[in-house]
């Protein structure tokens, strides 16, 4: 199954089967934000968040050029002050993780995927490195006490370049 | 004063055939432990020594020696350990095409038997130049010089040369606009100025006079480099030689460290640098300005176990990143493990 967000197209054909949660056309439970997809495997359940401050200006217009710049370097600005992170990836993560539950689809362990659209951004893997550790960090812990549960077992950090390193039989292409 | 533009050695240590042409500005090394950083410092630095003060009357052969240290100052003990006899040649050239060599080989004993070509005419330039090894010295200077003068000690020369350097006093006359931005931008690392009483270095602050020993060691290093300016060792046209910068260097301040190298490069002085440190990379990367000369060198073993360098003017294109490639195998294994069941 060929599914897209933005101009990144997956082939999940792979997969045992692939959710859309954050779909736009679905109603979704007020307060709640969700991951782009689950993904079922034999042996766990892969949420997959897609940021793609790569993608093209939308008409190609100048206004919408710079529209795209103004989101871009607040995207920078986002991963500077950690706010990507603490407001954005990580409620994503524990929500998701609540929906799945709620709906009794939590039966495997989970791990958190997040993408990010960056073939203009230089990205070296220490950055990644580093950029995860702090992901996983928050996800185990983000208020005064860490969760009791580890409701995903771990994280990984990709970009276009390194998708096929951890998801080889998900191919990925740019549209 | 004419900066260094290309070095050519052969058969020395664990170099094969290494020939490579420097930026004015500056020129970071690069490679795993064992490729020869250090060794390819030492000996630019032996050659820059010599152009200056008492160096100038020990020659070439001499400072080269004293600066390796090698065992009962043989000095074919420097020379490329082979099977068979070698020849070992070293030769540098600067701006304006003045060249300075040296042949010897690995049964060559006495520094008189060195065949050193060029030394007059290079002598003729002075080039003042400094090298920070590795380890921090100024804590220990009490003492050290008067025993290095009497008494065979195992130090290489290039400790006790920073040492001397430390010891020079402040230039004569007004602090120009440049340095004394540089002097001001070390002070707020180091919160306070250094000062000497006697053999003794103190930094200087609000609470008092702070004896080095009390001070962390990477502080002491920037410490060494706010005296180097202030006493002019450090000035448009000299070289600066520096081993490993990171080393006890909290990565927090990496940054001003590499501020000050990039600033020294934009007054004129030559600076090399060896690190084993993404962080300073990144830091160049991220801090270098249009108009900023870097290059990368980086040194690694061919198949026949010889080190070779291979050179590039930008982080993106260095070849092999041992720094990097590190990187790049813990980002691999973190997910590779993430996938297998992940983190504890």
């Amino acid at each position: 199954m060929k599914l897209r967000e933005g101009e990144l197209e997956f082939d999940f054909s792979a997969a045992n089967g692939v959710k859309k949660l954050d779909d736009p056309e679905k109603p979704l439970p007020h307060g709640m934000a969700l991951v782009d997809f689950v993904i079922e495997e034999d042996q766990h359940l892969v949420m997959l968040e897609i940021k793609d401050p790569s993608c093209k200006a939308k008409g190609g217009n100048p206004a919408a050029e710079a529209a795209l710049e103004k989101e871009r370097a607040n995207f920078v600005k986002k991963v500077q002050n950690d706010s990507l992170i603490a407001q954005e990836l990580t409620p994503k993560a524990r929500d998701s993780y609540s929906y799945l539950h709620l709906m009794k689809s939590d039966g495997k362990p989970i791990i958190y995927a997040f993408l990010l659209g960056a073939d203009k951004l230089t990205l070296d893997p220490a950055l990644l490195l580093a950029f995860k550790d702090r992901l996983l960090s928050r996800l185990r812990q983000e208020a005064d006490q860490p969760w009791e549960r580890h409701y995903v077992t771990d994280c990984v950090v990709l970009t276009e370049k390194t998708w096929a390193l951890a998801f080889p039989q998900y191919p990925l292409r740019r549209v | 004063m004419s900066k260094i533009t290309r070095v050519k050695l052969e058969n020395l240590t664990a170099f094969g055939l290494l020939d490579l042409t420097f930026s004015p500005g500056v020129n970071i090394l690069i490679g795993a432990n064992g490729t020869g950083k250090t060794h390819l410092l030492k000996v630019l630095y032996a050659a820059c020594a010599i152009t200056v003060g008492e160096d100038a009357e020990k020659g070439f052969g001499l400072k080269l020696r004293n600066v390796f240290n090698p065992y009962e100052g043989r000095i074919g003990r420097i020379s490329r350990r082979q099977s068979t006899s070698v020849k070992t040649k070293i030769a540098i050239t600067r701006q304006g095409g003045s060249r300075l060599s040296a042949e010897f080989s690995n049964h060559t004993n006495k520094v008189d038997d060195i065949r050193v070509i060029g030394e007059s005419g290079w002598q003729k330039e002075v080039l003042e130049s400094a090298y920070i090894p590795v380890k921090e010295m100024l804590a220990h200077a009490p003492g050290f010089l008067a025993t290095a003068a009497k008494r065979e000690i195992a130090f290489e020369e290039v400790y006790v040369d920073i040492i001397k350097r430390a010891f020079l006093p402040k230039l004569m006359g007004p602090t120009d606009k440049d340095r004394a931005r540089l002097l001001n931008a070390l002070q707020r690392a180091l919160e306070g100025k250094v000062i000497a009483k006697g053999e003794y270095f103190f930094l200087k602050n609000k609470q008092g006079d702070l004896e080095f020993t009390l001070l962390a060691e990477g502080m002491r290093k920037l410490a060494l480099i706010w005296l180097l300016i202030q006493n002019g060792t450090l000035l448009s046209g000299s070289v600066l030689f520096w081993d490993e910068p990171e080393a006890n260097l909290n990565p927090s301040l990496m940054g001003d460290v590499v501020e000050v190298i990039l600033e020294l490069q934009r007054l004129g002085v030559q600076v090399y640098l060896s690190t084993h440190n993404y962080v300073l990379l990144k830091e160049f990367d991220l801090r270098r300005k249009k108009g900023d000369a870097i290059r990368y060198i980086s040194l690694y073993r061919d198949e026949a176990e010889a080190v070779v360098g291979h050179v590039s003017d930008t982080f993106r294109g260095v070849d092999p990143n041992t720094i990097a490639d590190t990187f790049t195998d813990l980002y691999q294994r973190d997910i590779f493990r993430a996938l297998k069941g992940g983190a504890e």
